[in-house]
């Protein structure tokens, strides 16, 4: 039986080390003193390294807001990781939040033992197309060659429309992101599904832009956002105010440059968001100015979305769904 | 105990003897000492497994294999096996083998033969085919595969021209970057293909007996010969024997049969980078015979063809073998890299299926389950090969 304890013995040491410690997020992060968070292995516009190195991007500047919540100023370490393996490392501890546009559903909220804490972008799905092939509306689409990158949602989504409209459809399903965009380019396949804000992102790389054109049916709700793990509320709400805060001082109209005036307002909404008046970082277990380290780091809401895909960048995105509630968008922040 | 604890090597050979051998009461003890260690193996398992599921429910990650018989609501570019999106995850899968499967059985026949040609010219006194197949290895086996599939995606897409242009290779082939089209025998069709085959096979059966046994019935070559042609040009006129022929049409060729860009990037890749390592170990079997051997058969006044056939070949086969089988089983393996071409085998449709479900493990469980099983039978074939040669 000698053999037997030392094979107890050997499986019990394995699974010691193998158990991951749960301490609380927050802990953890203000101890190794920077926040690693999980962005695109490259989306211009989203998240992807300039030309000095430094990560940029929509989904980039919230990996800062966070940081700069937690430490003032923004520490981050951004990891790249594909489609495929973003939810693993999360689950695994390896990042400790994923700023990386994913699809909010069902399945990924209720069995990745992840949490989507917040929306921050709307997106759809749609089509991106060559203008020589004539074609004005996505039920002309009968027996074309789509291509689509796997580890998407947009796998079944495309499934779905095309049986729905009881039209053909060949699927090209790549992984890796350059063999997608090329086998696309090379017309391997005539059109190519994705977010449509991705899709405006693939037709900038080509070399003759004014070629391609996206079809105006979106044929799916895309509500991108944050991950988190489940297993630790108190960190989720810390993304998911922080994101609202975004909101928030957009709707008051505080920004990046006016932040020194603004944190002598008399409005006091302003004082409360910007913690003049004491209590908004208590229940997040933050300092009261955290919310005022945010926006002097990144700015709000509208500043982060035009710096990086908006009318400032080379993408041109419109707000759209994307602005405040009081214009007509989908950004609606609860109470400060 | 008596048998040495950490020496696997040496516990694996006294089980083997322990059950080969009669049982004597030394031989009794030692089985049970196996016994129990092989018990102990099984408990470490059954805890590990145990225990994972355990942190993936506290974790609240869904766990279990019955997400296989959930509907897949994805399509896959080929099959070998009918599929479509409504069909459960299960047979996602077992599509995605049978892909598996037509592009490794190919591969291993197009990469045995370039092996071997290229092992030829390396040998031959030519010196322009000597060193083609040197400069063929050089490059192929110190590049990774990886890079050579993308080099092949290249080709077989970025290079050729668009449906609408396609190439007409021969009449009714076309080559595009949707692939290689070409005319494919209806139903019906393939039942006057495998009439003509047996036919032909047959009167070259009877005529290979004649020339054995002369003048048996020097007619029934002949005569069978006719019935099979008459049967084919009756067949034809009576319309039986259909071609679909692929037509260009709408947004792609449709029609006939196909051979997908991502299948020929991963069949040609595959091929030629497994070839020249079988080329390698050939050559360095066929070197390995001592020129001794071959100076005794040209000192019996055998012909050098004749030197080759009966006595080179036999024995490098039986030196070229393990390494080329362990060539063919990294073949297989490699298969797994069609994911990063867009080729529908086990790998992808497993990764989509992983990415929908988000059950890692039991899905990489499968795939160890597959390649093992598929290579343990593939090493299992040469083995009873091995054996029947004595070797």
């Amino acid at each position: 039986m000698k053999t037997f304890k030392i094979a107890c013995a050997t499986a019990l040491a394995i699974l010691g080390i193998a158990a991951p410690s749960r301490a609380d997020t927050l802990s953890t992060i203000k101890d190794r003193g920077e926040l690693i968070c999980g962005v695109h292995t490259g989306l211009v516009g989203f998240g992807a390294p300039d030309g000095t190195g430094q990560w940029q991007g929509f989904d980039a500047d919230f990996c800062r807001a966070f940081s700069a919540a937690i430490f003032g100023t923004p520490k981050v370490r951004f990891v790249p990781l594909s489609d495929q393996a973003r939810f693993t490392a999360l689950q695994n501890g390896e990042v400790d939040v994923l700023s990386r546009n994913s699809t909010w559903t069902l399945k990924r909220d209720t069995t990745l033992g992840l949490q989507f804490p917040v929306i921050d972008f709307f997106d759809g799905q749609g089509f991106l197309i060559r203008k020589s092939l004539d074609v004005s509306k996505a039920s002309e689409l009968d027996g074309a060659t789509v291509c689509i990158q796997q580890g998407t949602t947009s796998e079944y989504v495309v499934r779905n429309f095309f049986t729905s409209l009881k039209i053909t459809f060949k699927p090209v399903v790549i992984e890796s992101g350059t063999e997608f965009f090329s086998a696309f380019f090379a017309n391997r396949c005539d059109v190519i599904t994705s977010d449509v804000s991705q899709l405006s992102v693939i037709k900038l790389t080509s070399d003759k832009p004014d070629d391609y054109v996206v079809l105006p049916e979106i044929i799916s709700k895309s509500p991108l956002g944050p991950v988190v793990r489940a297993d630790d509320k108190k960190f989720a709400d810390l993304v998911k105010w922080t994101i609202f805060a975004t909101f928030t001082a957009e709707e008051l109209g505080v920004t990046s440059a006016n932040i020194k005036d603004m944190l002598k307002s008399d409005n006091e909404e302003v004082r409360n968001l910007l913690g003049v008046t004491p209590g908004v970082g208590q229940g997040l277990g933050l300092a009261d100015d955290w919310v005022a380290n945010v926006v002097t780091a990144v700015g709000n809401y509208g500043e982060i979305f035009e710096r990086n895909v908006g009318e400032k960048s080379p993408l041109k995105m419109q707000r759209g769904q994307n602005a405040l509630w009081s214009k007509g968008g989908l950004l609606y922040s609860p109470l400060f | 105990m008596h048998f040495p604890q950490n020496d696997i090597v040496s516990i694996i050979t006294e089980t083997v003897m322990a059950v080969s051998n009669p049982v004597g009461p030394q031989r009794l003890r030692k089985v049970m000492a196996q016994c129990a260690m092989a018990a102990g193996l099984i408990a470490l398992l059954v805890l590990i497994a145990f225990t994972v599921q355990q942190r993936l429910e506290a974790q609240g990650i869904a766990s279990g294999f019955g997400f296989l018989w959930e509907r897949a609501g994805f399509d896959l570019s080929e099959s070998m096996i009918s599929f479509d999106g409504n069909d459960s995850y299960a047979r996602a899968l077992l599509a995605g083998f049978s892909n598996t499967l037509k592009v490794a059985v190919c591969s291993i026949v197009a990469a045995v033969v370039i092996g071997l040609v290229a092992a030829a010219a390396q040998l031959s006194e030519h010196a322009l085919a000597r060193r083609t197949a040197k400069l063929y290895v050089a490059v192929v086996r110190n590049t990774p595969l990886l890079l050579q599939l993308f080099f092949w995606f290249g080709v077989f897409t970025v290079s050729m021209p668009g449906p609408k242009a396609a190439l007409q290779l021969l009449p009714g082939v076309f080559a595009s970057n949707r692939g290689i089209d070409f005319p494919w025998p209806s139903p019906s069709g393939w039942l006057v293909v495998l009439t003509l085959v047996i036919g032909l096979a047959a009167s070259l059966i009877l005529w290979l007996k004649n020339r054995v046994v002369p003048g048996s019935a020097p007619w029934t070559p002949a005569a069978t010969l006719t019935a099979v042609l008459g049967f084919a040009i009756w067949s034809a006129f009576a319309g039986l024997f259909e071609l679909d022929i692929p037509v260009a049409g709408g947004f792609s060729i449709r029609g006939g049969g196909k051979i997908s860009p991502e299948f020929l990037t991963l069949f040609i890749g595959l091929s030629v980078y497994t070839g020249s390592y079988i080329a390698e170990a050939i050559r360095g079997a066929v070197l390995a015979i001592p020129s001794g051997q071959i100076d005794a058969g040209n000192a019996l006044g055998l012909r050098s063809s004749m030197v080759l056939l009966l006595i080179v070949i036999p024995q490098a086969v039986r030196i070229a073998l393990p390494a080329v089988v362990s060539e063919l089983l990294n073949l297989v393996k490699n298969s797994s890299l069609g994911v990063a071409v867009g080729y529908p085998e086990l790998v992808s449709a497993g990764n989509t299926a992983m990415n929908q479900t988000g059950q890692a493990i039991e899905l990489i469980t499968i795939y160890m389950a597959v390649y093992v099983t598929f290579n343990f039978i593939v090493t299992k074939l040469f083995a009873v090969w091995e054996r029947r040669y004595g070797w």
